[in-house]
């Protein structure tokens, strides 16, 4: 029996085998890769998943018992790609497709914060308004996922010092350099293998996302009579 | 949701191979399950309409969301109505471009993941393979045949020899003519989608109020182009100032005429060729979502007639995108032993004829 996850949102291109669901955030890695990758993740990830499948016996040897997909937030084609691939091996298996939450991997990865004070996780969004969500110091979430204009999400949050990290806290710093920040190191990309442990203790809680991508941002479009810009075919 | 086919019978045994088809490439979501006799067993089409109408045309952000939003519930509907289980699926086929590449990732994502999961084998599908084979699959047309593409995103006469075996003969220089519809519609003030609605009005028109050009014809080659007379059609326009019903319908007839009588002149040429090149050459098929198009369909029936040839063109709801012809086009190579790696990287470019120029008016069209 084994968990298979899977992570698209950004530069890199991961798969993980954790060993089973019963062992929650215990669970051992079997296997993982991760590949830095800026884009060509439609190409890369079926073959990484054979790679990492490949150290259980194969897809029909590993016993999966589910599929973990980081659902975002990331980059809109990344994360479909996927999504889609996890959502057919899903399928095909009858096995449950579950979405994970950027922001509660970080949450994991994050070493040497105390619970004394609440935490702002900021990934860049390669935006103008990075993406945020914010805990509280018991680790209770203080705000949903948001793309918001940095000054707009700091005005949310309670006063005192702050933990403030992940791929965007350079710029949260520097666009509000007087607030209290208490600095939070966290690696820039997601750890495949801390996402695998995430995505076993949340299927043995029962508290899963559905395979959904968590956008953030509604599409760029503008009406047709500003700028028609999109083209419309019969066939 | 549409279950249209008049060949769609599930009840009917099952022969194989079976292929499960997925398209996703614009703005429609399909899936569908094709046997190697012909029979479509299942072939649900969702289309993106009401998604893009406020924007006037396809946003390609929205409808990768949509895709995927849809898909998996449509491969499980399509799979259920065919009455097959997984052990009864052969390959998994999916669009691989060209198309809006955030849509044709989806598809092919999910293909991939279907197919790993079974051990089946993955077949990338071109887009216009599927419309260029789907005669095939409703007509059972002899190769080699003499094929007018014509949709919103290509215009082009091509021979077609056998499963990626093609000859461009002609090609828009500029705009597709599903392109040519929807733009000229557009300026009508006809609301989107503007092909369909065209040609509505046009039905109710006189054609021979407006004296529009008829573009290339007399041409020594067999290319198109539309670009011209979309303008043609501001120009009336902009001298109408306030259009009535009527001066609309009667401008959608000129129009409507004008490609007609291109698209005539265009294939009457390409006959030629095609005759020259294979004698033994039976039919003309018109396919792809300008197919549709009743008046065009009359003028190329006619047309084929005059030379001694079998005019095919698919059923309506096969001309449109759909996913039955992803899965034909898929069984067609699957019978030749040829698949796709799970490495296969979309491609938002594929011409039919990779040897046929390029025409840098058309860019991806031609």
């Amino acid at each position: 029996m084994s968990v298979l996850v899977i992570d698209t949102s950004g530069e890199t291109c991961a798969a993980a085998l954790a060993s089973d669901i019963a062992a929650g955030a215990g669970a051992r890695i079997l296997a993982a890769e991760t590949l830095p990758l800026k884009r060509g993740h439609a190409e890369a990830l079926m073959p990484q998943i054979e790679r990492v499948l490949a150290a259980a016996g194969g897809i029909a040897g590993a016993g999966l018992e589910a599929i973990a997909v980081v659902a975002g937030p990331g980059s809109f084609t990344g994360l479909r790609v996927g999504l889609a691939a996890a959502q057919g091996l899903g399928l095909a298996l009858s096995i449950p497709v579950i979405g994970l939450n950027a922001f509660d991997i970080v949450r994991e990865m994050l070493s040497g914060i105390t619970s004394a004070h609440p935490l702002l996780i900021a990934l860049d969004s390669r935006r103008e308004e990075p993406f945020f969500q914010a805990f509280d110091a018991a680790g209770g979430t203080l705000t949903e996922p948001l793309a918001l204009p940095v000054a707009a999400m700091v005005a949310r949050l309670p006063a005192g010092p702050l933990y403030l990290a992940g791929s965007a806290a350079a710029a949260v710093r520097a666009a509000v350099p007087d607030r209290n920040w208490l600095e939070a190191r966290v690696a820039a990309t997601l750890d495949i293998s801390v996402a695998a442990r995430v995505a076993c203790a949340q299927l043995l809680g029962g508290h899963t996302l559905p395979p959904q991508p968590l956008y953030l941002r509604a599409p760029d479009v503008t009406m047709p009579q500003a700028a028609p810009a999109a083209a419309r075919g019969q066939g | 949701m549409t279950n249209s086919n008049p060949k769609l019978d599930p009840a009917a045994p099952a022969k194989g191979p079976i292929v499960l088809g997925i398209e996703t490439s614009c703005d429609e979501t399909a899936a569908a399950v094709v046997d190697g006799e012909r029979n479509i067993l299942a072939n649900v089409v969702l289309s993106q309409l009401d998604d893009h109408a406020p924007y006037g045309g396809v946003v390609p952000e929205v409808a990768a969301r949509a895709h995927l939003a849809h898909l998996p519930g449509l491969v499980a509907q399509a799979l259920e109505k065919s009455g097959c289980d997984w052990e009864d699926i052969d390959a998994v086929a999916a669009t691989g471009g060209p198309g809006l590449i955030g849509g044709v990732i989806v598809g092919v994502m999910m293909a991939k993941g279907l197919a790993a999961a079974r051990g089946l084998p993955f077949l990338a599908v071109n887009h216009l393979e599927g419309h260029a084979l789907t005669p095939r699959l409703t007509d059972d047309v002899a190769f080699p045949y003499l094929l007018l593409l014509v949709s919103g995103g290509h215009c082009q006469l091509l021979i077609v020899s056998g499963p990626g075996d093609y000859t461009r003969l002609g090609t828009t220089i500029d705009d597709a003519v599903g392109e040519a519809f929807d733009k000229s519609a557009k300026l009508m003030g006809l609301s989107y989608p503007g092909g369909p609605r065209l040609e509505a009005a046009a039905a109710k028109g006189d054609a021979s109020r407006f004296a529009l050009p008829r573009p290339m014809i007399g041409r020594d080659d067999c290319d198109f182009s539309f670009s011209g007379l979309k303008t043609a059609v501001r120009r009336e326009l902009e001298k109408l100032e306030n259009p009535t019903e009527q001066d609309i319908a009667d401008l959608s007839a000129a129009f409507q005429k004008s490609v007609g009588d291109s698209l005539v002149d265009r294939t009457r040429r390409a006959i030629r060729l095609f005759r020259q090149r294979h004698p033994e050459g039976q039919s003309l098929v018109v396919a792809g979502g300008v197919a549709a198009n009743k008046y065009l369909r009359a003028r190329l029936t006619a047309l084929a007639g005059e030379n001694g040839l079998d005019f095919v063109a698919p059923p309506i709801g096969l001309c449109t995108d759909n996913a039955a012809m992803i899965a034909w086009a898929g069984l067609e190579h699957f019978r030749r032993g040829e698949t796709s790696g799970l490495d296969f990287a979309p491609r938002p470019r594929w011409p039919l004829d990779p040897d046929a120029e390029p025409k840098p008016g058309a860019g991806v069209k031609a």
